[in-house]
C-alpha cells in the first residue's frame, strides 16, 4: 500500500479473479484498487478496453495502471452509489424509470458494441445508480472483443457466465454466437426482472436451462404492459431475431 | 408481392406469357442463359426498354461451381474466368463490385449482389464474404437503387440448424447494409417427386424468410417451385419467381446445365386443382374414366388447349408451360393478396382440402395416379402451415 501511497483501506472484495480494495490515496482520493491473481488474458483484456475507452462517460474510469511484481494493479475511480440490485424494488412496476434505465445503458454501451465488444456480465451487481438515476457500468472482466481472432475460451467450454443474467448461447456454449445480441438479451431480462419482480424463464439454472433448450419463448406479461415491445424485441431465444441495431434497440423503449 | 419470370431455356415463352397474356410482373435474367452482350439487345423480339425496367439480373457466381457456362465466360468480371490459383476472398469481392456496376449501368434499380455457393461438406464454412461485400457496398451504395445480396443455400447447409443460426447472424449483423436478400435454396428432392417433402428444408429456409422479413429486409424467392405457395403464406415476401423447365423451378447446383426437361419427354400438366403436376400419359386414364374435371384448371386457354383430346404433347410446347405460367401465378396471387398472416394461411388451406378432396374422389373414380403425380407433399404442407410464428409470445 506504501508503494502506491495509499493512505487508508476502507474495504475489501475478494473474488475469483482478483481482490478490490476500496482505498484512500494521500491525494484524499477514494479509489477501487483492483489486484489480479494470477494475471490472465482476461485481465490484460480488461485493463486494454477500460484504457481504450477512458473517455467514454457511463464506464468505470481508469485513474492510473501501475505494476507490482510482475503483474499490474488497476487504479479505478470508485463510484459511491448503490448497485441496482441495492435498489431494485424502486423499479417494481414503473415503467417509466425501467425505460429510462434501459435507455442509459444502451447509450452507454452504444459505442463499445459498435466497437464489436460485447460485456457478457451485465447484471445488477455490475451497475452503479448515481444520486441522478444514470447508471455506470462496471466490471468488463468477461468481456469479449469479437474483432480479435481469438477467443480466450472456445466453442463447447464453459463459458463464463452468470446463470440468471446469461443469454440462451452462453447456455449452450456457442462462442460464435455471441454478439452484441447477448447483451441486448440479458438487458431484457434485467429490465423483466427490475419491472415484474421475476426472471422470464424460471427461477433457478436448470429451470431457465430447460426453456432454452425448449421450443417455448414466451413469456408472462400482461398485453398492456408499456415494456412488451422492449421485452418481445430483447428476450428471442434466436439472436438473430432480436434488435439488429442500437437504434433498433431504443426504437422498442420509446 | 411481385411475381418474376426466372428466364433460361426458351424465354419466349415467359416473355410472351408477361407481355401477352399479362402473367407476372417481370423477370429474373440469368448470366448462365444469356451472354452479356444479349442483354443490352433485344430478347425474343422484345426490346431492352421494355423488359430490362421490369428485370433482376442473376450473374450466378455460383454456377462457376459445377458449369461449364459459356455464357457466364462472357462477364469478364465473372469468376469462372479465373484461374484455381486466382481465385481469393478479395478477388471475389473485386468481381462482384463489378457486378454491381455492371447492374448500375444498366439503369436496373433493383441489383443482386453476386454471391458465391458455400458447399459446407467440402469443410467450407459461412465466411465473413458478406460482411465485407456489406462494408463495400456502403461505401459506393446509389441512391434510389436497392440491392439485394444473393444467398445460394444449399440442401446440406438448410438442413443444419447451427449453419443456418451462423447465417442468420451474418445476414441481419448491424452492419448489414443490403436492402434485402435474394435466395435461393435446393430444396433436397426426392427420387420420383417433383415436390418437396423434406421438413428440415420448409422449417429452415422459412426461418430464413421470417426472420429477414421480421428484420426489415425485402426477400426475394428466386428457383421458386410450386411449394413457394407455402412460403407466401407464411411470409409477405416481396418477390417469388415462376419458371418453366425444372431447371428453372429447383435449385439445384449439380444440375446448373441447359436442362431439356425435368422427365419424361412428353410432359407435365400442372393441375391447380391438384396443386401438382400430372404426367401426360396419366392424362389418357383422366379422360377414359371421366376424371379431367377434376384436374383441369379454370379460366386458362392454354390448360384448354392441352388438354383436347389428341394434343401432340411435348415438354417443348408452350402451351404445356404457359399453362403453368398462368396457374401458379394465379394461386400465388390469391395466397399473397389474402391479407394478414392468418387469412393468407386459411386460403392455402382452403386450397390444400379441397385438393386432397379431389385426389379422393379421383381414387373412387377408379384413377390412381402414380410416382410424381401422387398427393405425397399436401400432408407436410398442412404441417408446415401451423409452424408457430418465432420469437417472443406473451402469455396473460
Amino acid at each position: 500500500m506504501k508503494h502506491f501511497g495509499i493512505k487508508k483501506v476502507l474495504d475489501t472484495f475478494s473474488g475469483g479473479q482478483k481482490i478490490v480494495y476500496i482505498v484512500e490515496d494521500n491525494e484524499g482520493r477514494i479509489l477501487a484498487m483492483k489486484c489480479f491473481r494470477n494475471c490472465s488474458q482476461r485481465d490484460i483484456q480488461e485493463i486494454a478496453l477500460l484504457e481504450k475507452f477512458k473517455d467514454l462517460s457511463g464506464i468505470s474510469k481508469i485513474v492510473r495502471v501501475e505494476e507490482y511484481e510482475g503483474s499490474p494493479v488497476l487504479f479505478e475511480e470508485f463510484i459511491e452509489a448503490p448497485n441496482l440490485d441495492a435498489v431494485a424494488t424502486d423499479y417494481a412496476g414503473n415503467a417509466e424509470k425501467v425505460c429510462a434505465l434501459m435507455i442509459g445503458v444502451a447509450e452507454i454501451l452504444q459505442p463499445i458494441w459498435e466497437a464489436r465488444i460485447v460485456h457478457r456480465d451485465l447484471k445488477p451487481t455490475n451497475i452503479k445508480i448515481l444520486p441522478s438515476g444514470a447508471p455506470v457500468i462496471l466490471d468488463f472482466g468477461i468481456a469479449r472483443d469479437l474483432s480479435a481472432n481469438e477467443s480466450i475460451t472456445d466453442t463447447g467450454e464453459d463459458q463464463p457466465m452468470t446463470w440468471n443474467f446469461a443469454s440462451p448461447e452462453q447456455y449452450k456454449k456457442d462462442k460464435d454466437a455471441i454478439s452484441y445480441r447477448t447483451d441486448f438479451f440479458v438487458m431484457g431480462v434485467i429490465g423483466f426482472a427490475l419491472y415484474h419482480g421475476t426472471h422470464p424463464f424460471g427461477t433457478s439454472k436448470d429451470e431457465v436451462a430447460a426453456r432454452f433448450n425448449g421450443q417455448d419463448n414466451s413469456i408472462n406479461s400482461p398485453q398492456d404492459c408499456v415494456l412488451n415491445p422492449f421485452f418481445e424485441a430483447t428476450l428471442a431465444f434466436d439472436p438473430a431475431l432480436r434488435p439488429r441495431s442500437v437504434e433498433a434497440l431504443l426504437t422498442t423503449l420509446k | 408481392m411481385r411475381i418474376l419470370h426466372q428466364l433460361g431455356h426458351n424465354h419466349k415463352w415467359s416473355l410472351d406469357s408477361y407481355f401477352e397474356n399479362r402473367v407476372g410482373d417481370g423477370f429474373i435474367i440469368s448470366a448462365y442463359s444469356f451472354e452479356k452482350e444479349k442483354i443490352s439487345d433485344k430478347l425474343s423480339g422484345y426490346k431492352p426498354e421494355q423488359y430490362l425496367p421490369h428485370s433482376l439480373i442473376d450473374l450466378q457466381f455460383y454456377g462457376s461451381k459445377a458449369s461449364n457456362g459459356e455464357n457466364l465466360k462472357s462477364y469478364p468480371f465473372h469468376p469462372i474466368n479465373f484461374k484455381k490459383s486466382q481465385e481469393t476472398e478479395t478477388s471475389v469481392i473485386d468481381s462482384a463490385l463489378a457486378g454491381i456496376e455492371y447492374q448500375e449501368k444498366l439503369g436496373l434499380k433493383e441489383v443482386l449482389v453476386p454471391n458465391v455457393y458455400i458447399e459446407p461438406e467440402r469443410g467450407e464454412k459461412t465466411s465473413n464474404l458478406i460482411s465485407i461485400l456489406s462494408k463495400k457496398l456502403k461505401k459506393q451504395k446509389k441512391e434510389g437503387i436497392s440491392y439485394y445480396l444473393t444467398v445460394p443455400i444449399s440442401g446440406t447447409t438448410i438442413r443444419e440448424d447451427s449453419e443456418i443460426d451462423a447465417l442468420l447472424q451474418g445476414l441481419t449483423d448491424m452492419d448489414i447494409v443490403f436492402d434485402g436478400y435474394y435466395i435461393a435454396c435446393e430444396p433436397n428432392l426426392e427420387t420420383r417427386k417433383k415436390i418437396s417433402v423434406d421438413y428440415k428444408y420448409y422449417s429452415n429456409l422459412n426461418r430464413v424468410l421470417e426472420t429477414l422479413k421480421k428484420q426489415g429486409f425485402k426477400v426475394a424467392l428466386g428457383f421458386a417451385n410450386v411449394d413457394s405457395l407455402v412460403f407466401a403464406a407464411l411470409n409477405n415476401l416481396d418477390v417469388v419467381s415462376i419458371g418453366t423447365y425444372e431447371n428453372l423451378r429447383n435449385f439445384n447446383i449439380k444440375r446448373f446445365t441447359e436442362d431439356k426437361g425435368g422427365g419424361p419427354s412428353d410432359g407435365w400438366y400442372y393441375s391447380e386443382k391438384l396443386l401438382n403436376f400430372i404426367k401426360a400419359k396419366q392424362l389418357e386414364v383422366l379422360r377414359e374414366r371421366g376424371g379431367l374435371d377434376l384436374v383441369a384448371n379454370t379460366d386458362n386457354i392454354f390448360s384448354d388447349i392441352i388438354l383436347k383430346d389428341g394434343y401432340p404433347w411435348n415438354t417443348h410446347r408452350p402451351d404445356v408451360h404457359k399453362n403453368y405460367l398462368l396457374a401458379i401465378a394465379r394461386q400465388l396471387n390469391k395466397v399473397a393478396g389474402g391479407g394478414n398472416k392468418t387469412e393468407r394461411i386459411a386460403i392455402l388451406e382452403q386450397m390444400i382440402e379441397e385438393a386432397r378432396a379431389n385426389y379422393r374422389s379421383l381414387e373412387e373414380n377408379g384413377i390412381i395416379l402414380d410416382d410424381e403425380s401422387l398427393n405425397y407433399h399436401l400432408p407436410l404442407w398442412q404441417t408446415v402451415l401451423k409452424t408457430p410464428s418465432l420469437g417472443v409470445t406473451l402469455k396473460q
